[in-house]
Order: structure tokens, then C-alpha cells, then sequence
């Protein structure tokens, strides 16, 4: 299957009070149509700034692209002009946020804000608008539908913002979809009929990048796996790949580290001290400090990102030496 | 069998709603309904539930931080919700909480040894010196002396988290009440934190309330498990039963709809609809709105809570599917 996306050599910095950080350390990766790949990392480590740089949402500054080309449909994102860029915002990529309490207006009733977003992008009277938010309201299960799009935001639940929030997304039938933490901050009955619903009206044309810190979400949802670790992307995978067969000490341990429902573990395997302040990075692999194998070599020289096959690739020295 | 170290019986914690000129109370927010259960010495009990289902407010009505409007909290015997002040400050000690925010729940302006020390001071339990009592549990959580003089944001969430651990052992507590004590956390540090509790419990004989939405966690470390729903209890017993052989509706549907890494989705429940308002709970057994099995008895009576087996349900259909 051709890239739906492809991510080159993306560094991404931001001005801070006396220097600058950076946030996405030479990042690259592809989507390719169809896939949900799925973006995994723990706070701070830069998921949700490679998700908004993406769509160029970034402000800036303090922020700023250092380096990197995101092409999509053959167009570099990081060059299109405002209108162009206009275009491929929610027309073609379309995005999901985690807290629809913030993404959504809470000054607009729900239908003024699905009509805006419609009559943004297609020619729409306003009453045809109200007609199709109304459908797809009821797309994404949303009982008396007219009566919710005369609601404002805050009269709606959690569960229930982010449907419109998906429905919002969906409708204007985008390739692809960035959905950051989609559902971390819904009860787990509701994320279930989340996953299940954003399954049902994607399709199978479109893609999705599926940021979050769950391993079992990545587990359920996804084709493909993005480990990041503070700023960099350390491994990536199938999922098969990544969830049996992790090269990098740090997917390892974080797969040791998720508490499992079906069994009792006795005392918890955790890695080791904390993940570094970004201003503070070591100075060769980032993750050096907390691994248990690391050399002096891995204190002091760079890992690069070496193919292990066509899908499969770490930023390890030991992961290629002797294995781990 | 000995005393339990608390007897909650028949617990409710109810906020007035008011409206209108004269503040007139129109009805109730029932947060906690009615809610009866005993925590042993040495155990830890996992309370988990959905947002808004009541159990933090259920954690804070113990430690004394919401009145209760009715019911009891026994402590040795003791009830905590008709004592006077002096009373229950000297049976506070015994009852610490370590909160869900590491950020919001340590003060800002004080030294990490202030912090810790606080409570220790106004019991007069102080030790050795005020620096060498604060040491000796900054170590006992694993940090190091140096952090004595620094302050709260110099510090990661973990670290944070572990120094909201520091001052709630301080008093030598039987009970720690641990609301959503690591859900802040990322994984590789939930872990370590996780680690920390189980090791002090056994140190230190600790029962824990430990309340979470998350049930992977819950299984880690509690020796038995309560569910919530709107509060109420549903279902309650020894954790390998409850996460293995759910009896009530939700609890299996809560157990189902866990992504579990590694496992293949099979018999998931997917629950319709959302979580009824607790002002203005559903008649009946208040699951039965989203509740698969309902039946029409469920939507007039209120199921208690009945032994069955060794878990207690409250649920009138469990046998019969």
C-alpha cells in the first residue's frame, strides 16, 4: 500500500526561558492508507507535539520546526500556503483531541459548530448543514439528536462530547485522522464504545494516528506502534513486532511495566529513576540513564535508528550487537 | 474473628441541591447511598467505579473531610462521624490519605521537611529531631536527605507522589486511604509507586482503601475489591473472584471492556448508554439502565447486597444466567 503520510527528519524546538528545548528530536515515520498506527509514549516525551506539528497547530513561536518535511499527497505541509493549508485541515486530515471539553467552543451550540466546520469546507446552506449534523449525531449514537445540536458543550457528558467530537472529525471524510488520547479521560465502559464506534464510521480507506500512553488501547486498535522516549522515536514496529518481539530495553521495560488485569504479578517490574527534564537530555542515548544494559559507549554516542526488517526498527546499539 | 479495624455501617453522604431566593433544598445528590462494609487490619481494599459513581466522596467521608448525613464509621470501635473534635483529632492520626494531584496536594510554599513534618509537629510525635524524623522518611520512601530543604516543583510526579507516601506514613497510620494515588503517574513510575505501598504494607501491617478507576492497578494490589455504582456497592469480595468470576452485570462489563495487552477481545460487553446523574438516580436497582439482564422487578425494587458464595452481590438475576 502507497504512504498515506510521510514524516522526514522532523526536529522540533521551543523557546524556553533562558534556551531552548528540543521537544521532537529528527523523527521519522509513515502512514500508510488504511493503518492505524499507533503513537506511544509517556508524558512530556513529545506524542502530543508530533501529533500538532503535523497540522502545523503549533504555536509559534516558541515553537519552531528546526528541520523536516511532513508530505502528504505529494505536498510538503511545512511549505503550503494559509489557504492551501485551510484545505487539508479537517477536509483531509482530521483531529480529535483529548479534552472536548477545551476542543470544543463552549460559547456555540453543538449545530452552529458542526454547520461552521461544514460550511467551512463544502458549499451548504445552513438548514442542509443542520441536517447532516443532526445524521451524524445519530452516526455516532447520540439519542435525540435535533435536541443536541440546540445544546451547548456543557450540557453534554464526557462520553457524549467526545462522539460529537468524532462526529465533528468524520464527517468531512478525511484520509486521515490524529486522535490524541482520544479517550483517557473517559470511564473505561465509555472508552469501549468509543473504540468501537471510531472503528465503525472510519472504514477502511481512511487511516489514523492513535496517540496515547495505554498499551492495551495500542493492543486493540492498531496496525502499526510508535515507541517514543524523550523526544525520540526509540522503536517502531507491527504490532506483533513490538508487543512479542521488542528490541529496545525501553519498550521492554514498559511492556513489563503495564499492570495486567489477568494476573496477579506479586511485586511490580518498573524501570529504574525518572525520564530525564528536556532541557537536561544525556548526551548520547536518551535512555541510557535508566537502562539496565547500558555501555559506556550508550552514555556517550548517539544510537542511530537501525532496520532490523522492512517494518521493524530500534535506536539501540545493543539491540544489533548481541541482542539484549 | 477479631474486631474489624473499621465498621462502615449503612453510610450515606448526601449534598443538599438548593434553589431559588431562599436557598431551599429542592433534593439530594446521593453520592454515597447507603453503604455497609468492614476493613480488616492488613488489608487492602480496592474501590473502583466510574467517574462520578462516589467513591472518592465515599474516601472522604471516612477520613472525616464530608459529613456524613447518616450511617457510621467504627474505627477500633469508636464512631468518627458523632465525636467531638478532640476525639477526632487524636483518632485522625490513624486515618491518612494520600491524594490523587501530586502537584495540587503538596503546599507550594513549604520545604519538603515541613511538609512531611507538619502533621508529626501538631500530633507531638516528633522523634528524634524534626530533620532526622524527616530523613528517616524521606528514606523510607526512597529519597535521599537532600530533598529536605527543597520545594514541591523541584520535584517529577513520581517523586512528588512518593513524598505524598512520606506524609501519611509519618503518624504511623492503621489506615491509608489512597485516592487515585497513581493514576497520575506514567507507567514505569505507577510501578515504582505501586511497589513502595505494597512494601510499606507489609512493613508496617497498613490496610489501604485504595481508590481507583483502574482496575488493572486494583488487581495489583488489593486482597479484596468493592465495585460502585452510583453510590452503591454492586459487588464486593476477594479479588481473584471478583476480577475472575464477576456475578454482577457491571462488574463484567466493567472487567470486559479493560484492554488487556496480549489478549484477544472476546465476550466484551459494551454498555449502552451513559451513567445516570446522581441527583436523580434511577427507581429500582440503578443499573438497570444500561443494564443487559434487566428484568421488570429490577426497575421497582432495590437489590441488596446478599452473600453469594464468598462475594457479596446485589443483583436479583445473578443465578439465573
Amino acid at each position: 500500500m502507497s504512504n498515506l503520510i510521510e514524516i522526514k527528519n522532523l526536529t522540533i524546538s521551543f523557546e524556553i526561558e533562558g534556551g531552548k528545548i528540543i521537544a521532537v528530536d529528527n523523527s521519522s515515520f509513515e502512514i500508510k492508507r488504511g493503518q492505524v498506527v499507533g503513537l506511544v509514549g509517556e508524558s512530556g516525551c513529545g506524542k502530543s507535539v508530533t501529533a500538532m506539528s503535523i497540522l502545523r497547530l503549533l504555536p509559534m513561536p516558541p515553537g519552531k520546526y528546526e528541520s523536516g518535511e511532513i508530505i502528504f499527497d505529494e505536498k510538503n505541509i511545512r511549505t503550503l500556503s494559509i489557504p492551501e493549508l485551510n484545505k487539508v485541515r479537517g477536509a483531509r486530515i482530521g483531529m480529535i483531541f483529548q479534552e472536548p471539553m477545551t476542543a470544543l467552543s463552549p460559547l456555540m451550540k453543538i449545530g452552529n459548530q458542526i454547520s461552521e466546520t461544514l460550511q467551512t469546507h463544502h458549499k451548504m446552506t445552513k438548514a442542509e448543514t443542520w441536517a447532516c449534523g443532526v445524521e451524524w449525531l445519530k452516526k455516532v449514537g447520540i439519542s435525540d439528536a435535533e435536541q443536541k445540536m440546540n445544546s451547548f458543550p456543557f450540557e453534554l457528558s464526557g462520553g457524549m462530547r467526545q462522539r460529537v467530537m468524532i462526529a465533528m472529525a468524520q464527517m468531512l471524510e478525511p484520509d486521515l485522522i490524529i486522535a490524541d488520547e482520544p479517550t483517557t479521560a473517559l470511564d473505561v465502559t465509555i472508552q469501549a464504545q468509543v473504540f468501537e464506534l471510531m472503528k465503525e464510521v472510519r472504514g477502511n480507506e481512511s487511516s489514523m494516528l492513535l496517540i496515547t500512553h495505554d498499551m492495551g488501547v495500542i493492543w486493540e486498535n492498531c496496525d502499526r506502534v510508535i515507541v517514543m522516549y524523550a523526544s525520540q522515536i526509540i522503536e517502531m514496529g507491527s504490532l506483533h513486532e513490538i508487543f512479542t518481539d521488542a528490541k529496545h530495553p525501553y519498550t521492554q521495560g514498559l511492556l513489563k511495566a503495564v499492570p495486567k488485569l489477568d494476573e496477579q504479578m506479586g511485586r511490580m517490574e518498573t524501570i529504574e529513576g525518572n525520564v530525564p527534564a528536556p532541557s537536561n537530555y544525556p548526551k548520547g542515548c536518551h535512555f541510557s540513564t535508566r537502562c539496565p544494559h547500558a555501555t559506556d559507549k550508550c552514555h556517550n554516542k548517539k544510537p542511530p535508528m537501525t532496520i532490523i526488517n522492512d517494518s521493524h526498527k530500534v535506536k539501540c546499539f545493543l539491540a544489533t550487537e548481541e541482542g539484549v | 474473628m477479631n474486631e474489624p479495624l473499621v465498621e462502615i455501617k449503612n453510610l450515606k453522604t448526601w449534598y443538599p441541591i438548593k434553589r431559588g431566593v431562599f436557598a431551599r433544598t429542592v433534593g439530594h445528590v446521593k453520592a454515597v447511598d447507603d453503604i455497609t462494609i468492614n476493613i480488616e487490619k492488613g488489608e487492602t481494599i480496592g474501590l473502583v467505579g466510574e467517574s462520578g459513581c462516589g467513591k472518592t466522596t465515599f474516601g472522604r467521608t471516612i477520613i472525616g473531610l464530608e459529613k456524613a448525613a447518616s450511617g457510621s464509621v467504627l474505627f477500633k470501635g469508636k464512631d468518627l462521624t458523632t465525636m467531638n473534635s478532640a476525639d477526632r483529632k487524636k483518632c485522625s492520626q490513624n486515618i491518612q490519605m494520600i491524594f490523587q494531584d501530586p502537584f495540587s496536594s503538596l503546599n507550594p510554599r513549604l520545604t519538603i521537611m515541613d511538609i512531611i513534618t507538619e502533621g508529626l509537629i501538631e500530633h507531638n510525635k516528633i522523634e528524634k529531631s524534626i530533620e532526622a524524623d524527616a530523613t528517616r522518611l524521606l528514606e523510607e520512601v526512597g529519597l535521599n536527605h537532600e530533598a529536605l530543604y527543597r520545594y514541591p516543583h523541584e520535584f517529577s510526579g513520581g517523586q512528588r507522589q512518593r513524598i505524598g507516601v512520606a506524609r501519611a506514613i509519618g503518624l504511623k497510620p492503621d489506615l491509608i486511604i489512597c485516592d487515585e494515588s497513581v493514576s497520575a503517574l506514567d507507567v514505569s513510575v505507577q510501578a515504582q509507586v505501586i511497589n513502595l505501598l505494597m512494601d510499606l504494607r507489609d512493613k508496617y501491617q497498613l490496610s489501604y482503601l485504595f481508590i481507583s478507576h483502574d482496575l488493572s492497578v486494583v488487581r495489583q494490589i488489593s486482597t479484596k475489591i468493592a465495585v460502585m455504582y452510583l453510590g452503591k456497592i454492586v459487588e464486593f469480595g476477594p479479588t481473584k473472584q471478583i476480577i475472575e468470576n464477576p456475578q454482577h452485570p457491571y462488574t463484567k462489563a466493567l472487567i470486559s471492556a479493560v484492554p488487556v495487552p496480549g489478549k484477544t477481545i472476546k465476550d466484551r460487553v459494551v454498555l449502552k448508554g451513559e451513567i445516570p446523574s446522581a441527583s436523580n438516580p434511577p427507581p429500582g436497582c440503578r443499573f438497570h439502565t444500561r443494564c443487559p439482564i434487566a428484568t421488570d422487578n429490577c426497575k421497582q425494587e432495590i437489590p441488596e447486597l446478599e452473600n453469594k458464595g464468598n462475594t457479596q452481590v446485589a443483583c436479583f438475576n445473578t443465578d439465573n444466567d
